[in-house]
């Protein structure tokens, strides 16, 4: 009787622990992998995502070459891959930075005075030729120009959308939230070591039945992560997403790919634990069953 | 010694049982919490962001281009045409439309959605603009420096002409618009009056001009080939 309710009080806080290891494994990795600036900033060089936003400026400067009148060759040492880098990078820190609520602004501080002066220079150029005065419109032509390109260039450079997830208000939504998440996980991985406790309160005359609910349990929560992520990284999920600029793409597949990927880590490490927990039960089990069916024949 | 075995077996199976059934347990707890979850609030700031869907079939990365050279461009007898009917709502990247201007001899391939590799092909509709033949303002973009370079010479009274799939839409020039790329005006959604508005960027012999020229028109005939609620799917 007392073996069939200590079973019974096990399973529940086996099923409870299951939805906390489950929990606490995907809070670690958003908190500690997903939201951690160095996550996106590899994917920058993998995913070449600063020759990606050369091609795509590359071909907007030509379409726009013969709307403005300007050579596209003139924005062309601005827009190379290893001056892009910088910015991206810039703009992928202040933009996680901002969300996690440890920055004021999402936009990066980059520095186009070469641009500007290339821009000024051709202007003047090409005013002087043309004999034509450089007053208020021609200031305002170069004001704009030089806005337009800059605005371009960082707007291409911003890979994860920071700037249209403000505008649509989603940033705001998520900094009330994001800053919670390490507490949120730290709080689950409490509660989950509270309730492995309990289940070893529970078996205190097995200690090892202790070893064997929390291996299940770790087993299980593990299978959880494990089984969907290893789905969504094995049929290319996240290619199904048809998202235009290619640079956005290769950005936000690629995160979503290596958050996926140390997920799959986290759960074969949760079950390598698990599995190592039922080692260790096992032997222990057999020892004391033996010992208990050595005595009892003794008896 | 069977007896043995057996005993073992019994004395091992819970302990086997126990992790599958709970394993089946939490599986369907968190299948049923997925299908119970908000999902679609994810896929709506998906489309704010991306400006587009959760692709549920498979389909290649990035943009998904529909070319349809089979849009009738004759108006049919009004006998067999509706003035009311159904609109088959195009997807992202789909040609829905010919534009016809014949003032300015121009013809010219309509995108639903609007970005730089539609704008290379056509004119472009923009997905926050009401579908062609539906109440609302109906708004066309091309680049200045191909398809639209005319469309400053297009004056008030012209005939503007659409033809889609599911009808053929007349309209006349009302107004010559000009405003800045920062004012919204005209590119307002409204709900009640049905308006077309084409628009391009303002020629500017050098640099990037801030202006935008275009026509707003307002419907002329209507044909729709279905009536409503009679087209079979390919509608939303």
């Amino acid at each position: 009787m007392k073996k069939a309710s200590s079973y019974i009080i096990s399973v529940i806080f086996t099923l409870l622990l299951i939805f906390l290891i489950f929990a606490a494994m995907v809070a670690g990795v958003f908190r500690y992998h997903a939201l951690n600036t160095d996550t996106p900033l590899a994917i920058v060089r993998s995913q070449s995502l600063a020759e990606r936003v050369h091609i795509s400026l590359e071909t907007t400067m030509r379409q726009q070459e013969s709307t403005t009148g300007i050579p596209a060759s003139l924005y062309a040492d601005a827009i190379k891959a290893e001056k892009l880098e910088p910015i991206i990078r810039d703009t992928i820190s202040s933009g996680f930075a901002y969300l996690r609520g440890d920055a004021a602004s999402y936009t990066a501080n980059t520095d186009f005075s070469e641009l500007e002066q290339s821009i000024r220079d051709f202007f003047s150029e090409y005013a002087e030729q043309n004999k034509i005065e450089k007053d208020d419109k021609y200031n305002e032509a170069v004001r704009t120009t030089i806005h337009s390109v800059e605005q371009t260039i960082l707007s291409a450079c911003d890979v994860y959308r920071f700037g249209s997830l403000d505008d649509a208000g989603v940033i705001k939504q998520l900094r009330n939230y994001l800053p919670w998440a390490g507490a949120a996980a730290v709080a689950l991985f409490a509660a989950v070591l509270l309730f492995v406790l309990l289940l070893f309160f529970v078996n205190m005359h097995e200690a090892e039945m202790g070893l064997y609910w929390t291996g299940t349990a770790l087993l299980i929560a593990s299978l959880l992560v494990l089984i969907p992520a290893f789905w969504v990284q094995h049929t290319r999920w996240f290619d199904r997403f048809s998202v235009k600029t290619d640079q956005t793409f290769a950005a936000v597949t690629g995160y979503l790919y290596a958050n996926t990927h140390m997920l799959i880590v986290t759960a074969l490490c949760g079950i390598g634990i698990a599995v190592l927990c039922y080692v260790i039960f096992v032997p222990v089990h057999q020892n004391r069953k033996h010992h208990e069916s050595a005595r009892r024949a003794k008896h | 010694m069977a007896e043995q075995t057996t005993k073992r077996r019994g004395n091992v199976l819970p302990y086997l049982l126990t992790p599958l059934l709970l394993l089946l347990l939490t599986a369907g707890v968190l299948m049923l919490c997925y299908y119970l979850a908000p999902t679609h609030q994810i896929q709506k700031y998906l489309n704010i962001v991306f400006m587009d869907d959760l692709k549920t079939t498979t389909q290649t990365a990035g943009l998904n281009i529909i070319e349809h050279d089979d849009i009738p461009t004759e108006s049919k007898p009004d006998s067999d045409t509706y003035e009311e009917g159904e609109i088959i709502y195009p997807t992202f990247g789909e040609q829905y439309a010919q534009l016809e201007i014949s003032s300015i001899d121009l013809s010219v391939g309509v995108y639903y959605g609007v970005n730089a590799e539609l704008l290379e092909r056509g004119a472009c509709h923009s997905t926050q603009s009401a579908i062609i033949g539906e109440a609302g303002n109906a708004v066309i973009d091309a680049h200045v420096n191909t398809f639209f370079s005319d469309l400053n010479r297009v004056k008030k009274g012209d005939t503007v002409r659409l033809f889609t799939k599911y009808g053929a839409f007349e309209y006349k020039v009302t107004e010559l618009i000009e405003f800045s790329k920062d004012e919204k005006q005209y590119l307002a959604v409204g709900k009640d009056t049905e308006v077309l508005t084409l628009y391009t960027c303002k020629p500017q012999v050098i640099g990037s001009s801030d202006m935008r020229i275009g026509v707003r028109c307002e419907p002329v005939k209507k044909q729709f080939y279905e009536q409503a609620g009679s087209a079979e799917g390919g509608t939303e």
